[in-house]
């Protein structure tokens, strides 16, 4: 039992370590010539342009189910008090509803598809052939997919608060009849740079995890087709377990460096 | 004859080990310039293995690979570019790159690397690579829509367009009916004729490797046993070359 016990804490830290390496190589990397601009775009527009439609219609009910629930709640605590659902529902999107769920979102959809991708080169040999082509298969494969995640996440997690917010104002003024105009205001008073800064940071470190562990498990995949499923459950379990553990220690620490 | 030739790789006492499995056991193998040697051996023996370690795709346990006199298991990955650049190889299942078409394929590395050449010139060389294994009008599909022969020739268009020294082909005919394995047959020997380099073939097919080789290897037990012309290895009284080249169950080999 302490032999079976050793092999899985030894192959915890192999994995751990197996990771920092990739995302040190894909530093190291990231700053090499040739940069493949259009390589870049193409996962950008994957990523991020294709990703929209999914991302908003998550957060716009999101937005519109958490303002019905709390203000609801509100309302039956105390008559009147539903007038700041608007406050209630921007700080909890901007902060972490946005964030962690557009996260999950694209871990499930990039994450698995990064590890399927890259999986399945890594099975029928293409990542061989790369190699002996002169081309290091971080700098041409993670590389473009960790910047594209790393810039796209922030850029869809605003589009997902916005509307969200959206969502929970119509809502609000359908279900609780508070008028938009107070639903603003109240939204505005109690929005501060930090929340969103926060959120956004937040968005961007989900979408490196989500990058480096779908590229880790792709490049780890052997055995075929077999091996391909299991890398890309593997790729989904992973990152979105590490997206909510690194939530809580990242919001923490932001809360500290950023005074809010 | 041979031995006034330069030696061109010179393989010694390599070991390697593969999951639980010790796939190569002090292999020893030199390969002259310009020759064609078949390396023959049962699925599992560790062709493809030793192959790879040719091509620094895999890094020995022990043991020493020379390339022109360059020892290259130790090399850092910047000094492994200068050399892998001399090699080029043809994979069994092609791996061609899915998400590029045949142009992209065959000049990638042109295409990444070689910012001296407009991307019409190279679209002209890519073209003439794939006349050199006797393919046009492909240039804009996808691997997904080639016939596995196609992917084959493709491959080896790939593996020229960098203009290698050394070309490694793993199982080139494996899968492929016997008229387009010939074809293929015969463009490696073309590659060779034209392009005077020197062609490592890993096969279990044995008519190709009579019409292809120079010199064939026989692998087994993770050590080259036999190493001689494809007359010499008729005529050898070896029982497990014996054994392998006329196909049978019974004999030393255990089936």
């Amino acid at each position: 039992m302490f032999i079976a016990l050793g092999t899985y804490v030894m192959k915890f830290f192999n994995e751990i370590g197996k990771i920092s390496q990739l995302t040190r190589d894909t530093f190291k990397w990231m700053f090499r010539k040739p940069f493949d601009v259009k390589n870049i775009v193409s996962q950008m527009v994957h990523i991020g342009y294709n990703s929209i439609p999914v991302t908003l219609i998550t957060s716009l009910f999101t937005g519109m189910v958490f303002a019905l629930q709390t203000g609801l709640s509100l309302e039956v605590k105390l008559k009147g008090t539903s007038q700041f659902v608007g406050g209630v529902l921007i700080i909890a999107l901007v902060r972490e509803l946005g964030p962690v769920l557009t996260a999950l979102i694209i871990a499930g959809r990039i994450g698995s598809s990064i590890a399927a991708e890259i999986g399945t080169m890594k099975v029928t040999e293409q990542i061989d052939a790369l190699k002996t082509l002169a081309t290091n298969p971080v700098h041409y494969l993670s590389v473009p997919r960790f910047l594209a995640l790393t810039f796209m996440m922030p850029a869809l997690v605003l589009m997902a608060d916005f509307i969200g917010w959206i969502g929970g104002g119509f809502v609000s003024l359908a279900e609780l009849k508070v008028p938009l105009l107070t639903y603003y205001y109240n939204s505005q008073s109690a929005l501060r740079m930090g929340d969103v800064f926060s959120g956004l940071i937040k968005s961007s470190v989900f979408g490196m995890i989500i990058a480096v562990i779908g590229c880790h498990k792709g490049f780890q995949t052997e055995g075929g087709a077999e091996g391909v499923g299991k890398s890309t459950i593997s790729s989904v379990v992973t990152s979105s377990m590490l997206i909510l553990i690194s939530d809580y220690f990242l919001t923490s620490f932001l809360n500290f460096a950023l005074k809010i | 004859m041979e031995n006034q030739k330069k030696i061109k790789i010179k393989i010694r006492n390599l070991w390697k080990k593969l999951a639980a499995k010790t796939v190569l056991k002090g292999l020893d193998l030199d390969i002259y310039e310009g020759e064609s040697v078949v390396i023959i051996g049962r699925s599992g023996e560790g062709k493809s293995v030793l192959l790879k370690h040719i091509a620094s795709l895999l890094r020995p346990d022990e043991g020493e690979i020379h390339i022109d006199d360059k020892e290259i298991t130790s090399l850092n990955d910047q000094m492994l570019t200068e050399v892998m650049m001399k090699i080029g190889m043809v994979f069994q299942n092609a791996a061609l790159f899915d998400s590029l078409d045949v142009d992209n394929n065959v000049g990638f590395f042109m295409y990444r690397y070689r910012k001296d050449l407009t991307p019409e010139k190279i679209r002209e060389i890519v073209k003439e690579k794939l006349a050199l294994v006797e393919l046009r009008d492909i240039m804009h599909l996808k691997p997904a829509e080639l016939s596995g022969g196609m992917k084959k020739r493709v491959g080896l268009a790939r593996a020229i367009a960098v203009e290698p020294q050394i070309i490694l082909y793993d199982e080139p005919t494996t899968g492929l009916d016997p008229i387009t394995a010939d074809a293929i047959n015969n463009l490696i020997i073309n590659a060779k004729k034209k392009l005077n380099v020197t062609s490592i073939v890993v096969t279990h097919d044995m008519v190709s490797a009579y019409k292809i080789a120079d010199r064939i290897a026989m692998l087994y037990d993770g050590k080259i046993i036999f190493s001689g012309t494809p007359d010499e290895i008729k005529s050898t009284d070896n029982p497990f070359v014996q054994q392998f080249i006329n196909g049978r169950a019974e004999g030393p080999i255990s089936a």
